[in-house]
Formats: structure tokens, C-alpha cells, sequence
């Protein structure tokens, strides 16, 4: 039985790693939480519960959401995020927190005028359960890993390996040298936003094959878990952020099995203090990270 | 009829004014490089000097009557892009990025290259500064700091600047590493790259530049070949260390 949960636990935070990346990237390279992050899922998951109920075969489907998707994240970089940058001190941390907490709720209620503040079946499902040596698996949730494990790859080798990646770091370690050697900072930091938006993106659409359901508020336990799972893994770091993720996924099975369902969540904070207790920085801390 | 042209100056530099609230740090600010002319500002700490270069660089707000670069003018550019235009600037504490190893910083400095161009390049900056070449997976932050001066340099030669802006390159360093830096200086000067050289140390800028400026309060209040502003009294008293 806990093995079993364990084995979800897993499998269930490959999603979470895929918004804790997501994080844990746009804190290293501007310095700013974006709390609306998790919220693009909803955005994806609904332009697709959209785009099918009109009659969109699932290819063009998916490219609206994408387009919705890359859409709204710029916008919020543009209108809650970059004007932060203006200031100094305090506000510029404070103002992209507050607006993008703000841009979050609007996308949340757009969604629930729209909608209806109600679960909603996911046109895509693959909520059937499978047997793999004996253990019953959420067919979803394998793939949702599987994807996810792919994602994370591709995404550690383009920050790791390539042009691209190094201007990423460079803009989060120094955006002053950054600039003197000849980075235009904010079309890294819009490319880093549109990055992050489709990673979240496919997350959302994952959340709905994987569970059969979305919800206009769906967003946010998985802000939570991410946020979480980046500041265990140690802020600024992607391999910290996988690795809180997977915390997560394990603890919360364990809660699950051994305490019942709803200590879930306090499960999971118990971890995040204990982990900060002795590791203030997260078990991964990165020089680059602020 | 044959007109005479006459080449643009590396960097001409006209009424810079640069305030910091209702405090000016620089005061109509005048200067030129030469085509493969090495210049020194001298000045004391506070003088302006460092504010001077970032003014020129678009790192803080500068008005301006001119500001050139071979003739072309930078005014209202974005910092990121003087880069692509042939400015290297090594800004005072060297600046690098803390987490990228020394191959990385060579690297983002030769992104617009392509592959064959930037071996030859890197091979070039092995041979200025070989001991970058021992330490290339080293993470930079954990360098010595005449390390990491030098490879400020390298990492900024790697795009081929056709102007370079030095602040205070020898600041912090041991004297045998600061000789070591302004040997490699002089080499490049002598290779033609124009250079305005910004220094606390005057002594060795001024052996460095063929021409000098003197910046006190944000003015320049003197222009005068560095040979001479060396064997000045004057000068030796206030910035050369001899009474």
C-alpha cells in the first residue's frame, strides 16, 4: 500500500516540478516572484476546454492555447512585472508580488464568469488506472511524468549547454555586466517569461488529462506546491526545484497512507520548515540565485 | 578638388553632465580618443571619473552635447547595444558573472562569432592571459582577483572592441599582478586598440597613455601629453604619491 502511494507520489510531482521550475527561473532572473505563474495553467486548460467545445480538432486546439497561453504571460510581465523594475529597494520586489497576485485573480474569476466557478471536465482524459507489476498506476499521471521528465531534461541542457541558457544565467547573476556584454536583459527576461508560460501551459493540460477535470481556482494548490517545492530545492536552482518536487510528491503519499488524506498540506509545510530549520538556503543553493 | 578627411576620433565626448538627484558628479565634461590613441583621466576618489564612464556607456542618465563613436553618434543607445558597436568596457570591480566558469564569461563575450572565428579568438586570449587557459572550467567568483581582472579583459577582447574603457583596472591588486595587467594593456596599445584608460593610480595610466585628462569635482581642469603631467610638480604632489 505505501509503496503503491509512493509510486503515485512520484508520478504526481513530476507536475509540481514542472511549475516549480517555472518559479523558481523567473525568481533567478528578476528577482520578483510571479504569483499569477500557476494561473497560466488555467488560462491553457481552459483555452482548450474552450477551443474543443467550438469545435476545434485537438492540433488547432492546442495552438490556441498556446497562443492564450504566451499571450497573458507577456502581458503580465509587461503590465505587472517589468514596471517593478523602475524602482528601488523594497517596492521593487513588492510591486510585481502584489500586481501579479492581482493578475492571478483576475485570470481565477475570468475564468469563473466564463466558465462557471465549477469543475469542469477536460475534453482529453486518461483517468483509467494501469497494472504494472502489480501496482495499479494513474495512466495519466505516468504519462504527465514521462513528459514532464523529458521537459525538465531539455529544459537543464538549454540553460546548461547553450547560448541562450548562459544569457539566462548571466542576467540572473549580473544584468549590469550582462548589459555591458551586449545582453539585451529584457528580451531575455520576456523569452525566460514565454518559456516558463509554455511549461506551465503544458502542466495545465497535463493537470486535466492526468485528473479528467480543471477548475477555474485549480491554479492555486499548485502555486503553493511550487513555490514550496522551489524554496526547499533552494531558490534559483532547477535541479532544487525537481528535487522539492519530488519531496513533496513522497510526503504527501506518506501523509496520505499513514495520517489520512487531510493532513496532506500540513505534511508538506512540517517539510518545508524542517528542511529550512537546517538548510536555510535549500538543500540545493545556488550562487546565482538573489 | 580633393578634400582632406580627417578621421573620426575613437570616442569624442562633448558637454557631459551627469547629476545624481540635485548633486552633479559630471560637469560639461569634455574628451576625445585618437584612432589607436591610449588616454588617461586621472582624479581622485569622488572626482567623477567612474560616474564619467557609465554616463558614456548609458548605465546612468547623461545629457550630452556629443557622443561619439568613430563618428557615429551613441546618443539615447541602450547600454547592451555599445557592445555590438565595438565598446569594451571593463567597469570598476571587474563586474563578472558569479556563477559561470572562465570558458562561459570567453564565451558570452564571443556569442556573435562564428565557430572558426572564436577558436582564433580564444586562442588569442590564452596567449594574453595563459593562466585563464589553466582555469577555463574554474567558477569565477572563487578566483583571485588579478584573475578575474583579467579575464574582465579577456572576456571583453573576445568581441573584438574597437574601443575599450577601463575603470581602475589595477584597484585591489598586488603590485607584481598590477604589472602584469598594464603589460598586457600596454601590449593591446600597442596593437593600436584605442583605450581611455580611467585610474586612481595615475602613475601607471599616465605611463600607459600618450595623453591625459585631469578630473577634479567633475571638471576636467587640465589636457596635457602624460609626459608632461608626470615630471609636473603639481600633479606629483596631488596624484603621483611624491612630495
Amino acid at each position: 500500500m505505501l509503496l503503491q502511494q509512493l509510486l503515485n507520489g512520484v508520478l504526481a510531482s513530476g507536475i509540481y516540478a514542472l511549475f516549480a521550475v517555472g518559479f523558481t527561473m523567473i525568481f533567478g532572473i528578476m528577482g520578483v516572484l510571479n504569483m499569477a505563474h500557476a494561473d497560466l495553467a488555467v488560462v491553457a486548460a481552459f483555452a482548450i476546454v474552450w477551443a474543443v467545445s467550438a469545435g476545434f480538432t485537438p492540433l488547432p486546439a492546442v495552438l490556441i492555447a498556446v497562443v492564450a497561453t504566451l499571450g497573458l504571460a507577456l502581458v503580465v510581465e509587461r503590465l505587472a512585472m517589468r514596471p517593478g523594475r523602475r524602482f528601488k529597494g523594497e517596492a521593487a520586489i513588492e510591486m510585481p508580488l502584489i500586481a501579479t497576485i492581482g493578475a492571478g485573480m483576475i485570470i481565477q474569476n475570468v475564468a469563473a464568469l466564463i466558465f462557471g466557478n465549477k469543475v469542469i471536465f477536460f475534453p482529453w482524459q486518461l483517468p483509467a488506472f494501469i497494472n504494472i507489476g502489480g501496482f495499479l498506476v494513474s495512466q495519466g499521471l505516468l504519462i504527465s511524468a514521462g513528459v514532464a521528465l523529458a521537459l525538465l531534461v531539455a529544459l537543464e541542457i538549454l540553460v546548461d549547454r547553450t547560448s541562450f541558457g548562459r544569457q539566462i544565467r548571466a542576467v540572473a547573476q549580473n544584468p549590469t555586466a550582462a548589459k555591458i556584454m551586449g545582453i539585451d536583459t529584457n528580451l531575455v527576461i520576456v523569452a525566460t517569461v514565454a518559456l516558463t508560460a509554455a511549461i506551465a501551459g503544458i502542466a495545465g493540460g497535463l493537470v486535466g488529462l492526468s485528473y479528467g477535470f480543471v477548475a477555474p481556482m485549480m491554479g492555486i494548490p499548485y502555486a503553493i506546491k511550487g513555490l514550496v517545492a522551489m524554496i526547499i530545492g533552494g531558490v534559483g536552482s532547477l535541479r532544487g526545484a525537481v528535487l522539492g518536487a519530488v519531496l513533496i510528491g513522497l510526503v504527501e503519499a506518506m501523509a496520505v497512507t499513514w495520517l489520512g488524506s487531510q493532513v496532506k498540506d500540513v505534511a508538506v509545510f512540517a517539510v518545508l520548515l524542517a528542511v529550512l530549520a537546517v538548510k536555510p538556503g535549500g538543500l540545493i543553493a545556488t550562487p546565482g540565485a538573489r | 578638388m580633393t578634400t582632406i578627411e580627417r578621421e573620426p576620433a575613437a570616442l569624442a565626448v562633448a558637454g557631459l553632465e551627469i547629476a545624481y538627484g540635485d548633486t552633479p558628479a559630471v560637469r560639461g565634461v569634455s574628451l576625445s580618443v585618437g584612432k589607436g590613441e591610449a588616454v588617461a583621466v586621472i582624479g581622485s576618489n569622488g572626482a567623477g571619473k567612474t560616474s564619467m564612464l557609465r554616463g558614456i556607456t548609458g548605465l546612468v542618465a547623461a545629457r550630452h552635447e556629443r557622443l561619439e563613436l568613430f563618428g557615429q553618434s551613441l546618443a539615447g543607445l541602450a547600454t547592451y547595444r555599445l557592445h555590438r558597436l565595438g565598446i569594451g568596457y571593463v567597469p570598476e570591480g571587474r563586474e563578472l558573472f558569479r556563477g559561470l566558469s572562465v570558458e562561459e564569461e570567453l564565451q558570452i563575450g564571443g556569442r556573435f562569432l562564428d565557430r572558426g572565428a572564436y577558436t582564433a579568438r580564444l586562442d588569442e586570449a590564452f596567449e594574453l592571459f595563459p593562466r585563464l587557459k589553466e582555469r577555463r572550467t574554474q567558477i569565477t567568483r572563487t578566483m583571485s582577483g588579478g584573475e578575474q581582472q583579467m579575464l574582465a579583459i579577456a572576456r571583453t577582447l573576445m568581441a573584438g572592441p574597437r574601443l575599450l574603457l577601463l575603470d581602475e583596472p589595477s584597484l585591489g591588486l598586488a603590485p607584481v599582478i598590477q604589472d602584469a595587467v598594464y603589460g598586457t594593456l600596454e601590449a593591446l596599445r600597442n596593437r593600436g586598440l584605442s583605450m581611455l584608460i580611467v585610474e586612481q593610480n595615475a602613475f601607471r595610466a599616465l605611463r600607459l597613455a600618450s595623453r591625459a585628462y585631469v578630473l577634479e569635482l567633475g571638471q576636467v581642469t587640465r589636457e596635457a601629453p602624460s609626459a608632461e603631467l608626470i615630471d609636473d610638480p603639481a600633479i606629483q604632489a596631488a596624484y603621483l604619491g611624491r612630495h
